[in-house]
């Protein structure tokens, strides 16, 4: 399911050469250049996280599914199925045994590394919060997980007897306003950091959950941020897109940039490779060299936001993600400043060209989670190929939710009609699919037409 | 048509919050989401500024180009408002919008996965004018009763304005003039592509 596009392969054709030149010359657009791009997903990819010895690593999507990878040839190992919703979060532990997920549906997941490679890996469920899980991270000695989450609560995660008995053990943290975006634990374990809405990074005593004082008080929410507690640094994004780093200590500033007011969405630390790098919510990729806070790289990426970027073990490249379904690989060092355009072709639910009321109801509202073709592509949704005399949860292969499983309903002009004059929450109660209706009837009729004729098998 | 837009003068703000309060009076806002919110920059350092702020009602809304279902919608009038039929709750817009408006409610009404919520510059929603639906999914629809919104209203520095941007503008220009100096159009040039 991977796939790469490359202009420097491109290049050593004669083509691409013509390719190369014209587009130097302005002829041809050069966006879509100097990348290689990973297909593995069906969805918005929010998530990327490296193990510990840099053999793989995870994506989390908005399919609903993590996809584990290995590092070096970026191939596709296996798929990892077990939240009901979109993901967001994905965090390796440090001694490499866990990897844990969070997603829309308030799940954290934690998988046992040796299962990974195994597509039927069963997944511990840990439950207990009220919104969604937007990030994870592991104690240092591998002994607690702390969930961040709009529910505006920071959850405590036990792993000293096992994450099977997690759940019995979880407490809450509270005292955020708003939602909790990021959480760190400070190296010893006994502290926690945690960045929230309310613009604050906050910081806890574990031994009785009290809140000790601010580390960052930045007024505009703080999306991501690290801490090196070594180093005495604390590196933040913000929605106001400051990308700082300052001395915890002294609160003095060693680096302040960004887009002004473009919300900070991604940060990458590596102590050791002396890498920290931001994405903004207009694909800007910024990383700097920690020795002396110089900008290494400064580009865009993406036509759209930078969820998560990683610099890959090689220390050569980087790794981004964002509103596509794919990622994309950048070489950090070698490739000439020309080619830092602003890359990406329109998405499937952002369509450009002039298309009939039904298709472009089905391509903003429905394709973002579904296609329309046999070929089994990944989506959050099944494939609506032939769904037309489908019973309801009747797709082979689609892990469908148990109220779909039992339901009798069959698919028709009118059936889908209903789902969406009601919403899936009244005519398939218990459905993984996010709640949607579709008011105007005439968007409604035009859409089923459009349907009947387009996943006609 | 009048294009309508907010003004927080930052010069003005005494963070007294009763915008904040009137917006979750008006539109009976459930707990856990403030539409509006003041917030405080360089807190008890020189230069500290309160701004009153929410949804901004862009010319080019950024929730609106990450919506992956396309909620989002711009009235007439220049108001962008969602739908929340249509929203799946991911959350893109919260981390899209440089004003921190779409919120996410912490206890949903909506099933598991929620709605946002925003400001819709009192401009109700895509449900029947001042119908009962619309306030319970929306709140109240001042516009259409020939009012503007509450939060500015309420105001007591005038700090915030809202209503024709231009006439915004030219009461802005005018304690500019009076006052001698520019600054505390905040927000203002990133939401409508206009130096501030």
């Amino acid at each position: 399911m991977s796939s790469c596009y490359s202009i420097f392969k491109t290049a050593s054709s004669s083509l691409g050469w013509l390719f190369l030149c014209l587009s130097l010359i302005g002829l041809v657009p050069i966006s879509a250049s100097a990348f290689d791009r990973y297909t593995a997903h069906g969805g918005p990819v929010r998530d990327l996280a490296l193990s510990p010895d840099g053999k793989h690593f995870v994506t989390a999507s908005f399919d609903y599914s993590a996809v584990l990878w290995s590092a070096d040839e970026i191939a596709e190992k296996s798929t990892l199925i077990g939240h009901e919703a979109a993901l967001n979060t994905a965090q390796f532990s440090p001694d490499g045994k866990l990897l844990a997920t969070g997603g829309d549906d308030g799940l954290v997941l934690v998988w046992k590394a040796e299962q990974l490679p195994d597509e039927s890996a069963e997944p511990i469920i840990l439950r207990g919060h009220r919104g969604k899980i937007v990030h994870l991270a592991f104690s240092a000695d591998n002994s607690m997980l702390a969930s961040a989450s709009w529910d505006g609560s920071i959850g405590i995660w036990p792993l000293d007897a096992g994450p099977e008995k997690a759940e019995a053990g979880v407490r809450f943290i509270t005292g955020h306003e708003g939602p909790v975006n990021a959480v760190q634990f400070s190296d010893d374990s006994q502290f926690l950091y945690s960045a929230g809405y309310d613009g604050q990074i906050r910081y806890w005593r574990l031994a009785n959950d009290e809140y000790l004082r601010s580390v960052v008080k930045n007024g505009w929410g703080v999306s991501v941020f690290v801490v090196d507690e070594v180093r005495d640094i604390v590196a933040f994004g913000s929605s106001d897109g400051v990308m700082s780093v300052s001395r915890m200590s002294d609160q003095t500033e060693l680096l302040r940039v960004g887009d002004e007011r473009v919300p900070v969405l991604s940060i990458f630390y590596h102590a050791g490779e002396g890498f920290l790098g931001f994405g903004n919510a207009k694909g800007r990729v910024l990383l700097t060299d920690t020795k002396d806070w110089s900008i290494i790289r400064d580009f865009h990426a993406a036509n759209g936001p930078i969820w998560s970027l990683l610099v890959m073990p090689d220390a050569q490249s980087l790794m981004v993600a964002g509103l596509d379904d794919f990622i994309t690989r950048w070489p950090i060092f070698e490739f000439p400043p020309e080619f830092l355009e602003r890359p990406g072709p329109a998405r499937r639910f952002h369509p450009k060209q002039e298309i009939s009321n039904g298709e472009r109801q089905f391509a903003r509202k429905c394709s973002v989670c579904h296609t329309l073709k046999a070929d089994g592509k990944r989506r959050a949704g099944p494939s609506l190929f032939g769904v037309f005399g489908r019973q309801a949860g009747g797709l082979e292969g689609y892990p469908y939710s148990k109220a779909l499983q039992t339901s009798d309903i069959v698919w028709s002009a009118a059936t889908i009609n209903q789902l969406f004059e009601e919403g899936p929450d009244k005519v398939t109660p218990g459905t993984k699919m996010p709640i949607q209706r579709m008011k105007n009837a005439k968007d409604r009729e035009d859409l089923v037409s459009f349907l009947q004729s387009a996943t006609q098998k | 048509m009048a294009r309508m837009k907010f003004l927080c003068d930052a010069e003005r703000c005494i963070e007294c919050n009763a915008c904040v309060t009137a917006c979750k009076n008006e539109h009976e806002v459930p707990w856990g989401v403030n539409r509006r919110r003041v917030v405080t920059i360089q807190d008890g350092k020189p230069g500290e500024r309160s701004i009153s702020v929410a949804c901004m009602h862009c010319s080019d809304a950024p929730c609106t180009a990450v919506c992956p279902v396309d909620c989002f919608y711009q009235t007439e009038q220049g108001v962008v408002l969602h739908s929340k039929d249509l929203c799946i709750g991911c959350g893109y817009c919260f981390y899209a919008c440089p004003f921190g408006a779409p919120q996410y409610p912490q206890a949903g009404n909506y099933g598991s996965r929620g709605k946002m919520d925003k400001c819709t510059f009192c401009a109700g929603g895509p449900e029947e004018d001042m119908s009962s639906l619309e306030f319970q999914k929306y709140g109240r629809n001042r516009l259409a009763e020939g009012k503007l919104p509450i939060c500015a209203e309420m105001c007591s520095t005038k700090a915030l304005l809202a209503g024709d941007g231009d006439q915004v503008a030219n009461i802005f220009r005018e304690r500019i003039v009076a006052r001698g100096f520019g600054s505390g159009a905040w927000g203002w040039g990133t939401a409508y592509s206009i130096k501030g």
